[in-house]
């Protein structure tokens, strides 16, 4: 009886403490940065609620924009709104997609000032982006060794799409040392193809650059696909 | 009477789950070394107590486990706020614990240091416990010093820039909103009379 009476009031507080957990479920297997992800759901509720949705990333989460690279942790995106009864209410446009993705979670509960509490009734309605400009291709761009002295080989993987890319390298300050043009071969049509190209060290002059930290990125049709970083260690 | 003893101690529980809230790790500075067959590890670590308390917490302090690694024969914690008093560890096979203090709404900084011996030609560091912590960093520094003779196999972060010395090469990171998902890792050789131990 006693323990029944202690497991009630542990019951109770974590009713007090409680958070809906939802999952983001799409088909899609990457978003871009920058794309405007929208969740819709439905309130249940018979009186108008302030809700709180929290994203909150599971670990880890990783994405790059150019050569940095970013973890996003828990609670990174928080959006407060007021839903009227049985209303549906779009997340559109608060939620970027460098803060929420696949599997991430979605909290929601009535908000209170210093924590969810007392959960409402919704239901996640739909979830997909703005526009639908998604990158779903990863080009695994990468070279090794890495590090390397004195020459590295750089692969990657493309879509058949276009007849050739260039691998740019630039330096800490940003200057364009060299070009690697990699003429694409295969079958047009025939998904992602598999290309490797090295890179010696050498600058545009074929002079042998010094040790330090390389950009290099993927290029096709003026467009930049990837970016990564190599060391260079003389 | 019991019934009161049970709601007394959910109800320090709750105080403990929301004190765990207010307590944040948001930044740390380190400076790694690998000299002969030792590393060292230097740093500053930054707490925020946002709480109206004054805050106590014993926090451990993780060493790294592997055959490769021998003891770790000295390790110390400032508050360097503080720095005159050196700080009560108790240790362990797997680390170290100590207490760290923080007043309220404001926030201290930890000096801890070690020296590992380093058996292979690998050297870690654990940086994967801040997932525990359950928010990323506002921002981090590192640099990994190393000797130029040393040729570097494998980081698994890969260095902002590097600066080159006569005897040794530096490598720093600097990152923003920083979760780690792996530990800082670093594989070299040691190899003497090439250059870097490459032709």
């Amino acid at each position: 009886m006693k323990f029944l009476f202690c497991i009630l009031i542990i019951l109770f507080f974590n009713q007090l403490f409680c958070q809906i957990d939802f999952y983001i479920e799409t088909d899609e297997t990457c978003y871009s940065f920058g794309q405007d992800i929208y969740i819709t759901f439905h309130l249940h509720n018979t009186t108008s609620d302030t809700v709180i949705v929290i994203f909150q990333n599971t670990f880890p989460f990783n994405y790059y924009i150019d050569d940095d690279f970013f973890l996003i942790g828990a609670f990174s995106m928080i959006v407060y709104t007021t839903i009227l009864p049985y209303s549906t209410f779009s997340t559109i446009p608060y939620i970027h997609t460098d803060n929420v993705s696949i599997g991430d979670h979605i909290l929601i509960g009535e908000f209170n000032s210093t924590w969810i509490s007392d959960p409402v009734s919704i239901t996640i309605e739909s979830v997909g982006v703005e526009n639908y400009e998604l990158s779903l291709i990863s080009y695994h761009l990468s070279n090794y060794p890495n590090p390397f002295n004195p020459s590295t080989e750089i692969s990657f993987s493309v879509p058949q799409t276009s007849l050739f890319v260039t691998i740019e390298i630039f330096n800490p300050r940003g200057q364009k040392l060299k070009v690697l043009s990699v003429i694409l071969s295969g079958v047009e049509g025939r998904g992602e193809m598999k290309y490797r190209v090295v890179w010696d060290g050498t600058n545009k002059t074929g002079k042998q650059v010094p040790s330090g930290v390389y950009l290099y990125k993927l290029v096709s049709g003026g467009k930049e696909l990837a970016t990564s970083k190599m060391l260079l260690l003389k | 009477m019991k019934y009161l003893i049970i709601v007394i101690l959910i109800l320090l529980f709750s105080i403990e789950l929301i004190q765990a809230q207010d307590l944040q790790f948001y930044q740390e500075d380190l400076d790694f070394k690998i000299e002969e067959n030792y590393f060292y590890v230097n740093g500053l670590y930054y707490f925020r107590n946002t709480s109206s308390m004054k805050m106590s917490r014993r926090l451990f302090y993780p060493l790294p486990q592997d055959k490769a690694y021998g003891k770790v024969d000295s390790i110390f914690v400032f508050n360097i706020q503080d720095s005159l008093q050196e700080i009560n560890l108790r240790n362990n096979l797997k680390g170290s614990s100590f207490t760290i203090h923080i007043d309220p709404d404001t926030i201290a900084i930890y000096r801890i240091g070690y020296r590992q011996e380093l058996k292979e030609t690998k050297a870690e560091y654990i940086l994967t416990t801040t997932q525990t912590w359950g928010i990323p960093f506002t921002q981090v520094n590192y640099t990994l010093e190393f000797p130029k003779e040393f040729s570097l196999d494998s980081i698994s972060y890969m260095p902002d820039s590097l600066r080159e010395e006569s005897e040794k090469y530096i490598l720093f990171w600097h990152k923003e909103n920083f979760m780690p998902d792996k530990n800082f890792e670093i594989n070299y050789k040691k190899q003497e009379g090439t250059l870097n131990g490459r032709e």
